[in-house]
């Protein structure tokens, strides 16, 4: 079964085309790879699943119903969560704030309740503190739980985003380069966080990368885009060997 | 948490409060009738609108800078239904007022919905200038309504008499601020405070996050709105009377400078600050025309402490060791002195008890700025430098005024000035803006709450956080 | 994208609720009869009017529209400078003119070089102090710190300037009586000298300033950084000089523009003589997209119109409201304004 389905995307900024007529699936519990050189509108694509772009043309849809038109609070809710390139922390909240904003989605309390502080409100602000330690713990930031976010080492932000992304317990997670800025130490860590994520979490994650080394040590299956288009897609094996993925990466065929 | 235990503490904060209400309007207010009771009301009255331009401001990060507007509708509105409705002793004068208060908030928060609108698609400094113009709208369109007493200003009296209607009891204003920032602290306790933080800090990452940004900052708007109209309705039932010179565009840079200098985000903050910066000022209207001596003494006090400060310290301390510090010593005492005498001498005055306060407070600041140097207490030293500051400014204005008046030329151009140091207050509450942007544009608590622990920091004593108000 | 299409739909939604809304409290009477009071023999009259009155906001509206093209700030203490260059010119007016008997084009010329200087000197001294600390600092605290100067400049010279009575420059010096013009080709149009005077006169300052952005080097460097501040500064621009040169001739030109108001129509001047204006002209400069120098003028010359279009339909207690009114629409609806360019933030 398909959870995500992007069937003949287009979308143009006047008279640039962004990303032109692109199709791709991403099954159940899936690591989906979607790669190309600099401004290939892998971010555009994101910005499309997540409803901050809506696409000219084409559909998308995601567990088989259309998110087309949606704005990007009600996609969050239907279970996609991303993180960003340039990382968007909310800098001033701690990091424990920053993962409960991600699990507030699925409350139950009304605002009223919470300016009354009823107990139904109370408990539940509990419940999700206690959910956002837990997801801290497992991605190793527990010990950082009060600092600012803005205050933390950067690989730790990168860390913190996903934490948070995971918050929502979204049903596929999107993820904008993880590895950028990280040293090889860091990566390896995180190729490992990305594993444990579908393994334990049976999570579908659909990523863009730029390190190669990540993206072939960690997806199942490729996606190529270059100037908006598809040039390619399988598994790593085939992509690595592509000459017109080459092309794309290195200019002339060598 | 168990329910019960919530449902206890609920119930014992809230007898709390009661009695504590009941206490201030039967036992403290008049015994501290000797002070300007209605200094403390009004007061209280901008610690409730400083805390609820607060929750569109610094929690929610909407920049709006009208917000007179949702408190003059609050106390338009009420004053109308009252002037239609209310007829002496058929209802209980603060049952009514509490009815006038719900109508005053829910008329301000359908203006807020309205002004929230926008938005939802303009951010920063363009939202404050939309904020700016709705209250200038609201302002224009009261004018040319005569039913509204157009510039003239509104009586608000009972529909069977002409006598202004003043029926707002002391426990009220404690209850309302109390109320309004009881809601906004339940709202940043539980996680329902948190998108509101969110979209603060980054809106697009929010809606990302699953946060309904539309909704949160119309929420923001109305509720913020609401609470302001709470306060006009509470306003316009106590003085009676009521004119547009009240809710202008300097009231709305007023309360957001309340705000601002409280540090943006912190309830505390805002509600401290919307308190001691109306009061304070406030209170040193009533400042008698300065005898001269007084204001050679402050002035004197104020080079004194110039001299006294680290870096002239330092300096003089490389260049000429010995003498320069017993000159110092001598330098610093009778500048405390000085301060101190300032303190005394203001009692045998004849201005209010408030003024007689405020001046002392603001020598013993002084002193404070003198005793502390900014190695051992950096904190209160620099809360004492804006002491100083406002102490200086007043200090040599009125030398500088003088001279313009003595000299027939200027005199002649400048025409009549009356200096009185009152006039400064709001040349004061300017500066002290610019200042504190331009050294701590956080405010004074920054994104904090109030803690004993910063108090502590303030005086040097040891403390537990770093960060806090760093 | 669907924003369009909501905002329309919101904007026409918002339209039939304030008709209805003057209907049902019968703000207007019914619209045929309110036609036919109209008094539409002076309509002529007040659109030139509105096109002099549109050249004073046009003048202060370059002011905010260069600082906000360059900084990206809205100077709200630009008001301010408007109301300190009546006052100076009021003063020039009382020392010259009332002892020495001066020839009057003389002391026209110095009172409007007087008040330019001094706007001159007082915007450069603000941007000194006030704004440039806080260049690196987030748009609001420099926002709030203009505000904090506004107040100040409002609030601190109420104590030194003369308050009461309010003075008038025509009480001093009334040159244009005197060339009061009658323009026999159409008809029952009369232009005082003074308004005449003033919207040659910014007509021609706006010449000028043309021709400097566009033809000089110091224009070339000021819309360089105004197109990119950093990149500016890296190509070997000398940022701050550029910044002070923008707030020297922004200010000079409200400078320019508060003597020429105050001498044709003799307002009695208090220290809140700049606000209004002041906030018109803002909006005159959003409406023709900030940040746009020809935008600025355009916005300023359509804003006069509007507000003595208002006047002229005979509702003169909401002439101010017609900028705010106006002010939102935009906003709302194309918040680049009628010259300005599109910006998109990137996720």
């Amino acid at each position: 079964m398909n959870l995500l389905t992007v069937n003949r995307a287009t979308i143009r900024f006047g008279g640039l085309v962004a990303v032109n007529d692109v199709s791709f699936e991403v099954p159940q519990g899936r690591l989906f790879g979607l790669i190309g050189p600099n401004g290939a509108g892998k971010t555009t694509c994101f910005n499309l699943i997540t409803g901050i772009y809506r696409p000219t043309s084409g559909d998308i849809l995601f567990d088989g119903e259309s998110i087309v038109g949606k704005k990007p609070h009600q996609i969050a809710a239907k279970g996609i969560c991303r993180t960003f390139q340039n990382i968007r922390l909310f800098g001033d909240l701690s990091a424990l704030e920053n993962v409960v904003v991600g699990g507030f989605l699925r409350h139950r309390s009304t605002l009223p309740e919470a300016l009354a502080l009823m107990p139904r409100a109370i408990h539940e602000t509990e419940g999700l503190v206690e959910y956002a330690m837990h997801l801290l713990d497992t991605f190793g930031l527990a010990h950082e739980a009060n600092s600012r976010s803005r205050d933390l080492d950067y690989g730790n932000q990168r860390r913190l985003e996903i934490a948070r992304a995971m918050a929502t317990k979204p049903k596929l997670l999107l993820l904008d380069e993880p590895a950028a800025g990280m040293n090889p130490m860091e990566k390896i860590g995180l190729m490992a966080q990305i594993r444990r994520l579908r393994d334990e979490f049976g999570q579908t994650i659909l990523l863009i990368e730029h390190d190669m080394k990540v993206v072939m040590g960690v997806c199942e299956s490729i996606f190529v885009l270059d100037h908006g288009a598809e040039i390619a897609h399988g598994p790593p094996e085939e992509i690595r060997n592509d000459p017109k993925v080459i092309e794309a990466y290195l200019g002339e065929p060598v | 948490m168990t329910t019960a235990r919530i449902w206890l503490v609920r119930l014992l904060s809230l007898g709390a409060v009661i009695l504590f209400l009941w206490l201030l309007q039967t036992k403290i207010s008049p015994a501290l009738g000797f002070l300007d009771n209605r200094l403390i009301q009004i007061g209280l009255l901008y610690a409730t609108l400083a805390v609820s331009l607060n929750l569109i401001n610094g929690i929610t990060g909407q920049f709006s800078i009208g917000h007179a507007a949702f408190y003059q509708i609050g106390a338009y509105t009420s004053a109308i239904v009252s002037i239609h409705y209310y007829r002496t002793g058929t209802i209980e004068p603060w049952v009514w007022l509490l009815l006038m208060i719900i109508v005053g908030a829910v008329a301000a928060a359908m203006a807020g919905f309205v002004v929230g609108l926008p938005s939802l698609r303009l951010r920063g400094d363009y939202l404050a200038v939309v904020t700016l113009g709705f209250g200038e709208i609201v302002r224009i369109i009261i004018q040319a309504q005569e039913s509204l007493g157009g510039s003239y200003g509104l009586t608000v009296s009972a529909s069977n008499s002409d006598a202004p209607l003043k029926i707002a009891p002391m426990w009220m204003f404690a209850a309302l601020a109390i109320f309004v920032i009881a809601v906004c602290r339940n709202l940043l306790k539980t996680a329902h405070g948190l998108p509101f933080l969110a979209v603060r800090e980054d809106e697009l990452a929010a809606s990302a996050m699953g946060v309904n940004t539309t909704l949160t900052k119309v929420t923001a708007f109305v509720l913020g709105a609401a609470f302001a109209g709470m306060a006009g309705a509470l306003f316009s039932h106590y003085e009676g009377f009521i004119t547009l010179k009240q809710f202008d565009m300097n009231q709305s840079f007023l309360i957001l400078a309340m705000v601002v200098i409280g540090g943006t985000g912190s309830i505390t903050g805002a509600a401290l600050a919307g308190f001691f910066l109306y009061l304070l000022p406030e209170s040193l209207r009533d400042l008698p025309d300065v005898s001269g001596y007084a204001v050679f003494g402050f002035a004197i006090s104020v080079v004194i402490v110039l001299i006294v400060s680290s870096k002239t310290r330092r300096y003089v301390r490389l260049t000429s060791p010995g003498a320069g510090q017993t000159l110092f010593m001598i330098f610093g005492l009778v500048g405390v002195l000085g301060a101190l005498f300032m303190g005394f001498w203001i009692w045998s005055q004849e201005v209010p008890r408030m003024t007689q306060f405020s001046v002392s407070v603001l020598a013993v600041g002084l002193a404070c700025a003198m005793l502390f140097t900014r190695k051992r207490m950096p904190n209160l030293a620099g809360l004492g430098w804006i002491v100083l500051c406002f102490g200086a400014i007043i200090a040599l204005t009125y030398p500088a005024i003088q001279g313009l008046q003595s000299n027939a030329f200027t005199s002649n151009l400048l025409g009549e000035i009356s200096y009185r140091a009152g006039n400064l207050r709001f040349p004061l509450f300017s500066a002290t803006l610019v200042v504190v942007m331009l050294t701590r544009p956080q405010g004074l608590l920054g994104h904090h709450e109030f803690s004993w622990d910063w108090v502590k920091k303030l005086f040097g004593l040891p403390h537990k956080s770093k960060e806090l108000a760093g | 994208m669907t924003d369009r299409g909501a905002s329309i739909k919101f904007g026409l939604a918002a339209l039939a609720v304030f008709v209805l809304m003057a209907w049902v409290f019968g703000w207007f009477p019914p619209m045929w009869e309110w036609l036919k009071t109209r008094n539409w023999g002076l309509l002529d009259q007040q659109i030139i009017n509105g096109v002099q009155l549109g050249s004073i906001y046009a003048l202060i509206a370059l002011g905010y529209t260069m600082v906000y093209g360059v900084l990206r700030l809205i100077n709200f203490a630009h008001g301010e400078v408007y109301m300190v260059g009546a006052f100076i010119a009021y003063y020039i007016a009382e020392v010259w003119f009332e002892k020495n008997s001066i020839n009057i084009w003389l002391l026209l010329t110095m009172m409007i070089f007087g008040s330019m200087i001094v706007c001159a000197a007082l915007g450069v001294t603000i941007e000194r102090i006030a704004y440039r600390p806080l260049r690196n600092a987030p748009r609001i605290s420099i926002l709030i710190t203009a505000i904090g100067v506004s107040l100040f400049l409002q609030q601190s010279l109420l104590l030194v300037f003369r308050v009461s009575p309010p003075p008038s420059i025509t009480e001093q010096v009334n040159p244009f009586d005197r060339i009061k013009v009658d323009w026999p080709l159409f008809g029952e149009l009369t232009f005082a000298g003074g308004q005449l005077a003033m919207f040659g006169m910014s007509i021609v300052l706006m010449i000028v300033l043309w021709w400097f952005v566009t033809r000089t080097k110091t224009g070339r460097a000021m819309r360089a950084v105004s197109h990119d501040f950093s990149t500016a500064a890296l190509m070997g621009i000398d940022v701050n000089k550029v910044v002070t040169i923008t707030f020297i001739i922004g200010s000079a030109l409200a400078g320019a523009a508060a003597m020429m108001n105050a001498t044709a129509l003799g307002t009695p001047l208090k220290t809140d003589y700049g606000l209004l204006p002041g906030v018109k002209a803002f909006v005159a400069a959003v409406l023709g997209g900030i940040g746009n120098i020809p935008g600025a003028v355009l916005g300023g010359f359509l804003m006069g119109v509007a507000e003595l279009m208002v006047v002229w339909a005979g509702y003169d207690m909401y002439r101010d409201a017609v900028a705010f009114v106006i002010l939102i629409f935009v906003l709302l609806f194309k918040p680049t304004g009628l010259l300005g360019s599109t910006a998109v933030e990137k996720a």
